[in-house]
């Protein structure tokens, strides 16, 4: 990457061992923000305005839907990356960027963090 | 699992019901047949009895050679009569005439017509008759030719001369009559020898006192009939409703194991996936560290003691899944509370995923708790003798059905997303019974899904109407299989299951 300015993500999911392990893998390509739930994600989204946010679904205080829907009112472009464990739709988004199954793939989460980032970028720049 | 059973109970009934028809219909015309034989048989004895007493009396008639009676102007004498000394005169000057014998019980038999109206008739026939009204009709006739042939009795119901006899049948019997010593006198004549064939006596009984004899037997006999079939079918649809009932609760209980086997297999998915990612993850952040050159020989070792623990917590819970997953082939004796614990902590999972607290209360011990490990058994008030894992299916059914209504509410909205399901279980006794009642706030069952739970089809019905299915299913474990109960009530907000087993040992 040549990125003078590294991107940022966002990155919520309520199992720690998850949280940690994901966050590693982001930390390599980006700036990383992570929070627990949805309510604590909505609190950090609104702080840092990162690039793209990367989030489960269930969740408890505030579920991953819900965080979603608040974080696309306050900034509609934001590229979102869904994880989830079920394909149910209930655990899924239409507002979702790219939706990835768990378990999480490291290559897949990557390679669509970056694609996110260069399809809003190439957006910003037209 | 749509199952339907072949046939129904009017099928099955009919089955038994129509060979005990049959069974009664052929008993009916066999004890019909025989009154009627035996109706015969009374009136031919009677017939018999007039014979030989007809027979006696002409017998001796004939051996004092006929009776001397006075000439009246009623009373003339027999011209048919050709002996000599037919008529004589007393020495007092009274005239005087002789009667045979077949004159005698022709007179005699007249009177007894005259005096009753239902008399029994006699006739003398002979195919060498001397007087014409002794003359053979045609049933005689065919008589008289069977004696001829050695025959010792010809009877049949008939009318009597070609008509009914005072609106009545008659039996006539007909025996032959040989030629003694004392019939030579007026016969001799003819050529006859003793023991020749002379005639016969021919005895008319009325039917018509033996019929209503018969008839009242007969009704006596279809009343007995009619009940047996009766009582019979009224059995026979008894028990196979019975049998049929058997095999519906048998069914039941088929399609509740069934389903119970499917509520495992989601809690099994749902406790498989969060350990799934994280050993995924643990994997790969091994070769990403090793990417990126920070792999050191700690990391790698907490790495993998992580994964290890994680399999191990996987392979108890297929271990417990195993354990559910078995039928339980005999009641023993079972700490309910720890097997409750158990299965919540199996379906601690789903519980966390869908933001769901948990609050466990034993009553008997005043002791609340939100954490699963600490549910502690207690083992003078809480073990029952009950089907382990059939016990542990029916919470996990109560408990998943609770966690589907709360998720089902949030789905459509009807709940602010960030309220937290509840989930609480409270633990009772009551006198020798246990009491469990799980609560939940997934917004109440609506009355539709509620009549369904006491719908003995409704596993056959709509499979995508999962609401209800999990409460049917432990219903139907509880009440076929435990003999326990499963109360399902609406309260505020929310669904209360009330459980009752009994007896604590």
């Amino acid at each position: 990457m040549t990125d003078i300015k590294p991107i940022s993500v966002l990155y919520v999911e309520d199992d720690a061992i998850t949280r940690l392990a994901v966050g590693g893998f982001i930390k390599r390509i980006a700036v990383v923000y992570l929070a627990a739930d949805g309510q604590e994600g909505l609190e950090l989204f609104k702080q840092y305005k990162p690039d793209i946010v990367v989030t489960d679904m269930a969740m408890p205080v505030m579920g991953g839907i819900e965080m979603i829907n608040r974080i696309v009112e306050l900034s509609p472009d934001v590229p979102i990356i869904v994880t989830t464990a079920y394909n149910d739709a209930e655990y899924r988004s239409d507002k979702a960027w790219a939706t990835l199954n768990k378990p999480i793939v490291r290559e897949e989460l990557i390679e669509a963090i970056k694609e996110c980032s260069e399809r809003r970028c190439g957006g910003q720049d037209k | 699992m749509r199952i339907t059973m072949t046939g129904n109970i009017t099928q099955n009934a009919a089955l038994f019901v129509l060979p005990w028809t049959a069974i009664i219909m052929a008993a009916t015309f066999y004890t019909h047949y025989h009154i009627y034989e035996h109706t015969i048989e009374k009136a031919r004895i009677e017939a018999r009895t007039l014979f030989e007493v007809n027979l006696v009396y002409r017998r001796w008639f004939a051996a004092h050679g006929g009776v001397y009676v006075p000439v009246t102007d009623d009373f003339k004498p027999n011209p048919y009569l050709t002996v000599p000394k037919r008529d004589v005169e007393t020495t007092c000057g009274d005239n005087l005439t002789l009667v045979n014998p077949a004159w005698m019980t022709r007179i005699v038999f007249k009177m007894l017509e005259e005096q009753s109206p239902i008399a029994p008739r006699n006739r003398i026939t002979s195919q060498r008759y001397l007087n014409p009204i002794n003359k053979p009709d045609e049933w005689e006739e065919k008589a008289l030719l069977a004696f001829e042939k050695g025959q010792k009795e010809a009877s049949e119901i008939t009318n009597i001369y070609g008509k009914p006899y005072n609106g009545s049948l008659y039996l006539r019997l007909m025996k032959p009559v040989y030629v003694e010593q004392g019939c030579l006198k007026c016969h001799g004549y003819q050529g006859y020898r003793v023991g020749d064939l002379r005639g016969g006596i021919g005895i008319a009984v009325p039917m018509k006192p033996y019929l209503q004899i018969k008839n009242k037997e007969l009704g006596g006999a279809y009343a007995v009939m009619i009940l047996m079939w009766v009582v019979g079918t009224i059995a026979i649809i008894f028990f196979t409703r019975n049998i049929r009932r058997q095999q519906e609760e048998k069914l039941d209980l088929q399609q509740a194991r069934h389903r119970a086997m499917k509520e495992m297999l989601v809690a099994i998915m749902h406790n498989w996936r969060q350990p799934l990612n994280r050993i995924g993850l643990s994997v790969q952040s091994i070769e990403d560290a090793h990417a990126y050159g920070d792999l050191d020989d700690r990391k790698l070792k907490e790495t993998v003691s992580f994964a290890m623990q994680e399999l191990q917590l996987m392979s108890r819970g297929i271990d417990i899944f195993r354990d559910m997953l078995n039928t339980t082939e005999k009641e023993k004796s079972v700490e309910i509370k720890k097997a409750l614990g158990e299965v919540v902590s199996f379906l601690q999972p789903q519980l966390k995923e869908n933001n769901i607290a948990y609050r466990f209360t034993c009553h008997v011990h005043h002791k609340t708790t939100e954490d699963v490990s600490q549910i502690t058994p207690c083992k003078e008030m809480t073990v029952i003798t009950t089907y382990e894992n059939e016990f542990k299916q029916v919470i996990l059914a109560v408990l998943n059905n609770s966690i589907e209504a709360i998720r089902e509410m949030r789905n459509k909205g009807l709940v602010d997303g960030n309220e937290r399901g509840v989930l609480s279980v409270d633990f009772y006794k009551k006198a020798d019974k246990i009491v469990i009642q799980i609560t939940d706030n997934g917004g109440g069952i609506p009355d539709s899904v509620m009549d369904r739970i006491y719908d003995p089809y409704f596993t056959t019905k709509e499979e995508s109407l999962y609401q209800g299915l999990g409460l049917y299913v432990a219903k139907t474990l509880l009440e076929n299989l435990m003999n326990g109960s499963l109360k399902v009530k609406n309260i505020e907000g929310g669904t209360r299951v009330t459980i009752e087993l009994g007896s604590i040992t």
